[in-house]
């Protein structure tokens, strides 16, 4: 079993590996409060990426990973630029969370990119 | 338990409690692991790409064709599942974040410290 120490390197290649074989990669999170860990798991049964944290702050990277998880097992097609934008997306509702204002201004910009057919 | 003989249509909806649930009464049954799981065992919930296809007896197996998320937790021997659609992912995630950040509170939470402090010049 690999496990990978840092999380971004985790997150990044965990997406990757969903984006190369979208019908058999699955995202698996195990949670044991008695010994206070939490394990994440991405494979496609060839590939297997961990990662094991026992900290409190992680999970606001992985709130993010299973928003982007969930969003790009739900589009019609899964592909880099398909992972792309639902990444900005969750960006721009990250931003509008931590400061309403500005991210309101950046994404009446932007205009609200939508996935293409 | 639904007999083997019923088609397969009455089977999909005989599955009731345990098993296949919708997205809200799959977040409940999510809470209820969460509160057992702090007295003992591992929870896992499990994230996987769903493409309907038809069934064998041509019937299918879901309302559409599109590609959507099925969410799985399973405690022990219970588990729970739900399908999640695109339209919905928004709303679910949101729950389901709550959820997790807000009985995920074994994890420690570290402090950084500074132990040496640099004096300002």
């Amino acid at each position: 079993m690999v496990y990978i120490s840092n999380l971004e390197s985790f997150v990044e290649a965990g997406q990757q590996l969903f984006i190369s074989s979208p019908g058999k990669t699955r995202y698996l999170v195990k949670y044991r409060h008695v010994d206070a860990k939490l394990v994440l798991k991405v494979t496609d049964d060839k590939v297997c990426l961990k990662y094991k944290t026992d900290r409190q702050d992680d999970l606001k990277r992985i709130d993010r990973l299973n928003a982007f998880f969930m969003r790009l097992m739900c589009a019609e097609t899964v592909t880099s630029e398909t992972a792309q934008a639902i990444e900005a997306l969750i960006q721009e509702e990250d931003m509008m969370q931590v400061a309403p204002k500005a991210a309101a201004a950046s994404v009446a910009h932007s205009g609200g990119k939508k996935k293409k057919k | 338990r639904a007999s083997p003989s019923l088609p397969a249509a009455a089977l999909l909806s005989a599955t009731v409690g345990m098993g296949r649930l919708s997205n809200d009464a799959f977040l409940a049954g999510l809470d209820k692991h969460f509160s057992n799981v702090r007295k003992a065992g591992s929870l896992f919930i499990t994230f996987k790409r769903y493409v309907p296809t038809p069934g064998k007896f041509g019937v299918p197996k879901s309302d559409t064709a599109e590609p959507m998320c099925l969410v799985r937790a399973k405690l022990g021997s219970k588990a729970i599942s739900t399908l999640v659609h695109e339209k919905d992912v928004t709303r679910f995630q949101g729950s389901l974040g709550t959820t997790m950040k807000g009985n995920m509170d074994g994890l420690k939470q570290v402090e950084k410290k500074k132990k040496e402090r640099k004096a300002k010049p």
